[in-house]
């Protein structure tokens, strides 16, 4: 099972200008990271759930609908209309994708 | 004051004791009687005045939802968010929780999740730039808000118009000012505003022909007067013109603009000056004149002015002094009389085009038959007229040469407008097909790409072809009726005709007329820009022109080969023939020859002769061998 794990995070790691890889679950703990130093795990993780937190709220305010009874329901079901999030910087791209519990941020420096 | 109290006494010891009350018998204290005198200060009141109110009956009462408890408090992000039983600051703590939450089973499917579309993403970006600048040039600054705010930094205004592609008509607009009505008009008759001509030296002022339709009957019980409007003004024209006939056209003399050409519907030319008075200083006789109404005059460039020409659809071209418009100057026929032109015959003269600034010879007219042409008064060949243009499926109702590059010139005719080259005798650029006839058009003065049409069903249209080929940048819709005629003054306010005899008068939004507080701002870039663009139109249309006229040539070519080739085959063949024959003819007489020789043979029976026989006989069959080699 851990090679399972490995082999997944490595396909993330090898792509092109990859420079770390977070995993985070929704409290803000680092569960897995290429970054050696935890000082700065530790910054991304705090500073990109928040940034995740606010972005969801905006949304689900964007996506939902009240009906005729009062009741709020989501345009696209239950699950969070959030796929990803891109933050394209000078410096770099980072690339968030949560997923239910879990949130996986990736640091590239793309090539162009 | 009165006093009003009442006296008794108590004891001391009785103080504080409670009352005790009994009941005593009825006594009058006081009986005031109704007075009739105070009676009469009163009046009684009806009716009397009650207020109700119909309202539901509501309670006040208060009440509070049920209260969410929040709680601040503070993480330290230092390191965060770690459950109670791990200590952040040991390591290995940490380590075991991480390997705990990893172990989970739902870890495992959420990462197979996340990877993919990470990885995806990822993806994305090493293999194509989403982020790709098309345009790498500076950015497009806030020009447009600055030229709204007419004048804040007019300075970098100009310069950012310096940009490859001027993206300034962004807001185009045209605003309606005023609309003139025609004073005489009354909605069973109406006239039409025919054409506007506006005042050179004063902006403020527009001469407008009015006149019944020109395709109806000419009811007489219409006013035959035209007018000079002032903009600021609309409630009655300035000036009043009273020709003989109803104008069809007039035009201000450029160079002193209180003499005035008007044309009239009878085909007769009048002369107003105003200082003089509304009535014509002098007009022409119906017996030198148009027999058909005079669509256009101009004046024409001369050492003191006094030339005009005028055009009609009887054909006619006619060059007037008008010191003296009682016999014409000069009279010319609208007509092509040599072959090859594309066209033959006279034509019927309907718009004039005169541009100083290009020739002050040369003019261009459109016609009735949907061809413009090019006419030059000073042509030596038999015909003046030099170029024809074709291209239209309709009358030309109006054509102008293009202000800034003037080889370039638009006709306005049926459903579109077109531009032409005058190299060139089919139109390098045509608007779309509209659903509405156009009926009238003309160049901005101040735009090099933006020109002006209008349409039959009362739409103005503002067209920049820099900017959009296929749709006109602005519609307004004036009115109801068909719009007749349009003129631009300097770029900034256009006046528009229509056929129930108003005259609008419009302004356009500075990005349109590029005029921003009364200054004009540089089009170089646009004139670049649109020259590049009529110049590859133009040589788009030479290929096409060149590779149908080759395609022509070569199947001429081919066609005069195969005559030829038959030709040819035809006299081989008979040559042929004729050898065989002659050959049959040789082979017959040598044959007869032979057999004659034989006859002699028999004939005699001399040895000798039997010996030549042999020698002839031998020599027979040496011709005939050598007949047979031949």
């Amino acid at each position: 099972m851990s090679a399972d794990i490995e082999e997944m995070m490595k396909r993330v790691t090898g792509s092109d200008g990859v420079k770390g890889v977070i995993i985070m679950n929704t409290l803000g703990i680092p569960i897995r990271s290429t970054i050696e130093n935890n000082e700065e795990t530790v910054k991304y993780t705090s500073l990109i759930s928040s940034l995740l937190l606010k972005t969801e709220s905006a949304l689900n305010n964007l996506y939902t609908r009240t009906s005729s009874l009062g009741h709020r329901h989501y345009h696209h079901g239950n699950s969070p209309p959030l796929s990803v999030f891109r933050l394209r910087t000078k410096l770099h791209e980072i690339v968030v994708t949560p997923v239910r519990d879990f949130i996986m941020i990736t640091i590239q420096q793309p090539e162009f | 004051p009165v006093e009003i109290s009442y006296e008794y006494k108590k004891k001391r010891k009785e103080f504080g004791r409670s009352c005790q009350f009994k009941d005593s018998p009825v006594a009058v204290l006081c009986d005031v009687k109704p007075s009739t005198q105070l009676r009469k200060q009163f009046v009684h009141r009806t009716p009397a005045q009650r207020a109700t109110q119909a309202a539901p009956k509501i309670a006040f009462k208060e009440v509070n939802t049920a209260v969410k408890d929040f709680k601040h408090t503070g993480m330290c992000h230092l390191e965060g968010g770690w459950p109670l039983d791990v200590d952040p600051s040991k390591i290995d703590q940490k380590q075991r929780y991480q390997r705990r939450v990893e172990k989970e089973e739902r870890y495992l499917n959420t990462l197979g999740e996340m990877v993919d579309s990470n990885h995806h993403y990822l993806k994305q970006n090493s293999s194509l730039d989403i982020y790709e600048e098309y345009f790498q040039e500076e950015e497009v600054e806030e020009n447009e808000d600055e030229e709204e705010e007419k004048g804040a930094g007019a300075k970098s205004s100009s310069d950012s118009l310096s940009k490859p592609v001027k993206l300034a008509t962004d807001t185009p607009a045209a605003t309606l000012l005023t609309v003139f009505k025609d004073p005489k008009s009354d909605p069973n008759s109406q006239r039409c505003a025919n054409y506007i001509s506006w005042n050179p030296s004063d902006e403020t002022k527009l001469a407008a022909a009015y006149c019944p339709p020109l395709s109806s009957e000419n009811p007489s019980a219409l006013s035959m007067s035209s007018y000079v409007w002032d903009v600021n003004n609309p409630n009655k024209p300035c000036f009043e013109f009273s020709p003989t006939a109803p104008l069809t056209c007039i035009e201000y003399n450029p160079k002193d603009t209180s003499v005035l050409i008007g044309g009239a519907t009878n085909g007769t030319l009048f002369v107003f000056d105003i200082r003089r008075g509304s009535r014509s200083v002098d007009y022409s006789h119906m017996e030198n004149s148009h027999s058909d109404p005079v669509y256009a005059v101009s004046w024409i460039q001369s050492k003191l002015n006094n030339e005009v020409v005028s055009i009609s659809i009887d054909g006619k071209m006619v060059f007037w002094d008008v010191r003296n418009l009682g016999e014409p100057m000069e009279s010319f026929n609208l007509e092509i009389t040599q072959q090859n032109k594309g066209y033959f015959g006279l034509m019927g003269g309907m718009s004039l085009n005169y541009d100083t600034s290009y020739s002050s010879s040369k003019f261009l007219i459109g016609t009735e038959q949907g061809i413009a042409c090019s006419f030059n008064r000073k042509g030596k060949k038999k015909d003046k007229i030099e170029r024809a243009y074709f291209g239209h499926h309709g009358p030309i109702y109006a054509l102008q040469r293009n202000l800034f590059f003037n080889k370039y010139f638009m006709t306005v005719g049926d459903w579109t407008a077109r531009i032409y080259n005058e190299e060139l005798k089919t139109p390098i650029f045509e608007t779309s097909y509209d659903s509405s006839f156009l009926t009238s058009g003309c160049w901005s003065p101040s735009r090099p790409g933006v020109f002006y049409t209008t349409k039959m069903d009362g739409t103005l249209d503002v067209w920049d072809i820099i900017y959009n080929h296929e749709r006109p940048l602005v519609s307004v819709k004036l009115s109801d009726s068909a719009l007749t005629s349009i003129n631009v003054s300097s770029g900034r306010y256009v006046a528009v005709g229509d056929q129930a005899g108003s005259v609008h008068f419009l302004e356009l939004s500075p990005d349109l007329s590029n005029i921003v507080d009364g200054e004009k701002f540089s089009v170089d870039s646009e004139k670049k820009e649109l020259v590049e663009m009529f110049e590859r139109e133009l040589n788009r249309e030479k290929t096409l022109e060149a590779n149908r006229i080759r395609a022509e040539k070569d199947q001429k070519r081919a066609e005069k080969k195969a005559q030829d080739d038959d030709e040819k085959k035809n006299e081989r063949d008979a040559e042929a023939e004729k050898k065989r024959q002659e050959r049959e003819a040789k082979l017959t007489e040598l044959e007869n020859s032979y057999l004659n020789s034989l006859k002699q043979v028999d004939e005699t029976t001399n040895n000798e002769v039997v010996a030549d026989e042999e020698e002839e006989d031998v020599d027979a069959e040496e011709n005939e061998e050598d007949e047979d080699a031949n």
